[in-house]
């Protein structure tokens, strides 16, 4: 029933959701990051180094690469916390330019098994078999995925109801504002980029091994924008917003096969449509309160 | 006691504030008066740390606070309003409220265990009584950006009343409210919010200033020229001549 | 005489919900009309709905005999039409001076003009010194003065003010209030909603309250001024 090119699409709903949440993070404190695929591609690449050369653990090069992925930026994040807006975004996309160039000329190889393997420059990085020598199949490590998936979910849902969530509202509606409130927004924006970073990250190592293969190229600024438009399409009220629209995205357009080709070009004039029609998407603060309500008084009645 | 001493303000080779001093009494309300571009909203953008200074010194119960950021001098007690109305549009109006009560020590876990969208939590029980104070129990789950402008002005001085702060300084309170709706916002400013605080009200609207202040403070141009009692400011010749006009 | 401006049976609803409950007004060539009513009563969506920016749902806009309801507001404007708005909305990056301009733009000129006219200026003589600052540096009440004298620039037949003296202090107001009457004086017509309702009500020949979209009461100025309800309900604090 389930054949494998329906569990890959699945499984890359799963995986770009992820980016498209840490993309999401940043939306609701009020900056629009051009970067997130950097974080996505430092953590593919620092994961898969860990497994395929050095031999660790799946779960511990996991957090590795998230972890990487987390610092990197934290540091970006805090030499720009004072710019924001336009500046803040193109600041963003220069730096996961960067990353990119560097991928482009970084090559770090050894033999395993006879075989030369790790990243090559342009060439990419490849074998990177860690599914294959641990008899994972694709149902299993789409499974894993949306384990992972799940978890960052529960974080966030509880990170939105508590004085966090709240806190990083309010800095994106008005920072000025915030600080009369006594909050120094300064070490919520590090936080919130941080972890942005890390669950790009996570995105971004489960990728690698899932395709085995990747190169610079797969993290330029197209995936970029594409996790910022999930956001903007879903909705900005909740976190499942983003996912609506990857779903929307993958799912939909993706499986529909008359429309192939043109993917690209319904989802530009999706996108266009969705900002004049509903600005800050579907599910956006109103309707997830509306519908908080309700559930609340369902739940009651 | 908030003192101001021979604060100096510029903007370019714009002087807004010549070397004025102010004493602020503790426990009254304060009104601040002055011609457009006089150099009230700068001054509480300065005593609220949003603007820095020139040269001068602030004083708060006799420390300086000068160099102080707009985030640490809020967390010493004081918070203000606005001219321009700045509330959180896209949160309710119980959310905005509850926005001024949370953990605004520094980075803190408290701030991030505590569930502030839970209907059980003290802090919604809190912001609805004080709601109820301020007349406005049935708009708890409306957007604060689809409120009227009197319910708007009405939110900030909520969001004052939930931060329980020694010293309000208010930016034209009842800007944009007709003289029934300042008549309503003076009974509630005397009764609910000056009680044991320090306030400082700048207003344009006369009635106001009668009706709340104890001690009236004039400035022009970026310099003092009266305070004192109102009934006696009011009277004298140099703050008819600049700010009131002849009737 | 037929009015400048003769509307009847006017309703402005959002989303369902009606600001304005069919009402009707009009306006006299030379005449100061005023609109009174509490925050909320649907001045300011009435004015929104004479200029164009946001369509009323139904009713007639007559203006100089013809009828301008659904207009868009680009249109409205090049009739001469001029709306002060509420709140100001300036262009907070362009400078004072530009600003202006682009109050003469409205005529339809495809470039900006190069001259302010000298009695303007005259009026507001704090903007004078200010004409190269941006305006979002402005005070409150001297972004509220230059909203005022940008409507001006526009060379209107008739200026819709929606409450003009907002933030300003009390000899501007006096001043803004005289400078209505001096307006009239020199021909212009003027359909005015303001909140010191006993100033505005002794400038102006016909007055209008409105209370949750329906007017309640209408009348003269001075009449209007005697009536002990009106005073009773809306002016409140009982002295001037
Ligand atoms: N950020 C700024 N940049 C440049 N000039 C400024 C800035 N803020 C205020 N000013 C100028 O400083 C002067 C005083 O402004 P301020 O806003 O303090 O006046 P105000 O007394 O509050 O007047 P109003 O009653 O009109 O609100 C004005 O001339 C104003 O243009
Ligand atoms: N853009 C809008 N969308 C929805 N409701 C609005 C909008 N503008 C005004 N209203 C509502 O219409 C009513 C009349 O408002 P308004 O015309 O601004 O009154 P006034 O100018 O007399 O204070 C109010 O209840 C207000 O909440
Ligand atoms: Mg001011
Ligand atoms: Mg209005």
């Amino acid at each position: 029933m389930l054949n494998d090119y329906l569990l890959t699409v699945i499984s890359n709903i799963g995986m770009i959701s992820l980016l498209a949440i840490s993309a999401y993070i940043l939306l609701i404190t009020g900056e629009i990051s051009f970067g997130q695929q950097a974080y996505f591609g430092i953590s593919a690449y620092s994961g898969a180094i860990a497994t395929t050369l050095w031999g660790w653990p799946f779960w511990v090069s996991l957090l590795f690469g998230s972890l990487l992925a987390g610092i990197a930026a934290g540091l970006v994040s805090a030499l720009t916390v004072r710019i924001s807006g336009l500046y803040f975004s193109i600041s963003t996309l220069a730096f996961s330019e960067m990353v990119r160039l560097f991928l482009l000329k970084f090559s770090y190889q050894k033999e395993i098994d006879g075989e030369l393997l790790g990243p090559n420059g342009a060439e990419g990085f490849g074998g990177i078999r860690w599914i294959f020598d641990n008899n994972i199949s694709v149902f299993q490590y789409t499974l894993l995925i949306y384990l992972i998936l799940f978890l960052v979910i529960i974080c966030l849902f509880f990170i939105e109801r508590s004085g966090l969530g709240m806190i990083f509202r309010m800095i994106g509606q008005d920072p000025m504002l915030t600080r009369v409130h006594g909050i120094n927004p300064v070490n919520y924006k590090v936080f919130a980029a941080v972890l942005a970073g890390f669950i790009a990250g996570l995105g971004g190592m489960l990728y690698a091994h899932s395709f085995t293969f990747i190169e610079p190229q797969i993290f330029n600024v197209m995936l970029g924008v594409h996790s910022l438009a999930y956001g903007l399409i879903g909705g900005l009220g909740t976190v499942f917003g983003p996912l609506i629209g990857v779903a929307l995205d993958i799912g939909l357009l993706e499986s529909i096969r008359v429309i192939h080709g043109y993917r690209m070009i319904v989802f530009g004039g999706l996108v266009a449509i969705m900002l004049i029609l509903m600005p800050r998407g579907i599910l956006d603060e109103k309707r997830v309160y509306r519908l908080r309500l309700a559930l609340r008084n369902w739940l009651h009645v | 006691m908030f003192e101001l001493i021979k604060i100096c303000k510029s903007f370019g080779n714009l002087r807004v504030l010549k070397s004025i001093s102010i004493k602020i009494k503790s426990g009254i309300v304060t009104g601040l008066i002055g011609p457009n571009g006089s150099g009230k909203t700068s001054l509480v953008n300065i005593m609220s740390g949003i603007y820095p200074i020139d040269s001068g010194q602030i004083l708060l119960d006799g420390n300086d606070i000068s160099g102080a950021k707009s985030y640490q001098i809020s967390r010493l007690g004081v918070f203000r309003t606005f001219q321009h109305i700045r509330i959180f549009e896209r949160m309710t109006v119980i959310e905005n409220i509850i926005s001024a009560m949370i953990s605004h020590e520094s980075f803190s876990f408290y701030g991030f265990l505590a569930q502030v969208r839970n209907p059980e939590d003290p802090k919604v029980n809190i912001a609805q009584n004080i709601l109820e104070i301020m007349e406005m129990e049935n708009d708890s789950n409306l957007f604060a950006g689809d409120l009227s402008l009197p319910k708007r002005r009405r939110l900030e001085i909520a969001r004052v009343l939930a931060r329980d702060p020694k010293v309000i300084l208010f930016d034209e309170p009842a800007g944009g409210m007709t003289p029934k709706e300042t008549e309503s916002l003076a009974h509630l400013i005397n009764k609910n919010v000056a009680p044991g605080r320090t306030c400082l009200v700048i207003e344009h609207k006369m009635d106001l200033i009668a009706k709340v202040c104890e001690e009236l403070c004039v400035i022009n141009h970026g310099e003092k020229i009266a305070q004192g009692d109102p009934s006696v400011v009011f009277n004298q010749p140099e703050v008819i001549e600049a700010y009131l006009g002849k009737v | 005489m037929k009015p400048l401006l003769n509307v009847s049976s006017l309703k402005v609803n959002y989303g369902g919900v009606y600001a304005v409950k069919k009402i009707s007004i009009k306006v006299y060539e030379g005449q100061i009309v005023s609109i009174t009513g509490a925050n909320g009563a649907g001045k300011s969506s009435t004015l929104n709905a004479l200029t164009g920016i946001y369509a009323p749902s139904s009713g007639e806009i007559v203006f100089r005999g013809e009828n301008i309801a659904g207009f868009h507001a680009h249109r409205i404007v090049k009739r001469r039409l001029v709306q002060v708005p509420e709140g100001r909305h300036l262009f907070p990056n362009l400078t004072v001076r530009e600003n202006l301009f682009t109050g003469n733009h409205c005529l339809g000129r495809f470039f900006l003009g190069k001259f302010i006219p000298e009695n303007i200026l005259n009026i507001f003589p704090m903007l004078r010194d200010r004409l190269d600052t941006s305006a979002s540096s402005l005070s409150g009440g001297q972004a509220q003065m230059l909203a005022l004298a940008r409507g001006l620039m526009a060379q209107p037949l008739l200026l819709l003010l929606d409450e003009p003296t907002l933030g300003l202090d009390p000899i501007m107001v006096k001043e803004v209030l005289n400078l209505l009457s001096i307006l009239r004086k020199q021909g212009l017509t003027i359909l005015v909603v303001e909140q010191n309702v006993r100033q505005t009500l002794e400038i102006s020949d016909y007055a209008y309250v409105l209370e949750s979209g329906r007017m309640v009461m209408e009348g003269r100025g001075t009449e209007l001024l005697n009536d002990s309800m009106l005073v009773k309900s809306y002016i409140g604090f009982g002295k001037s």
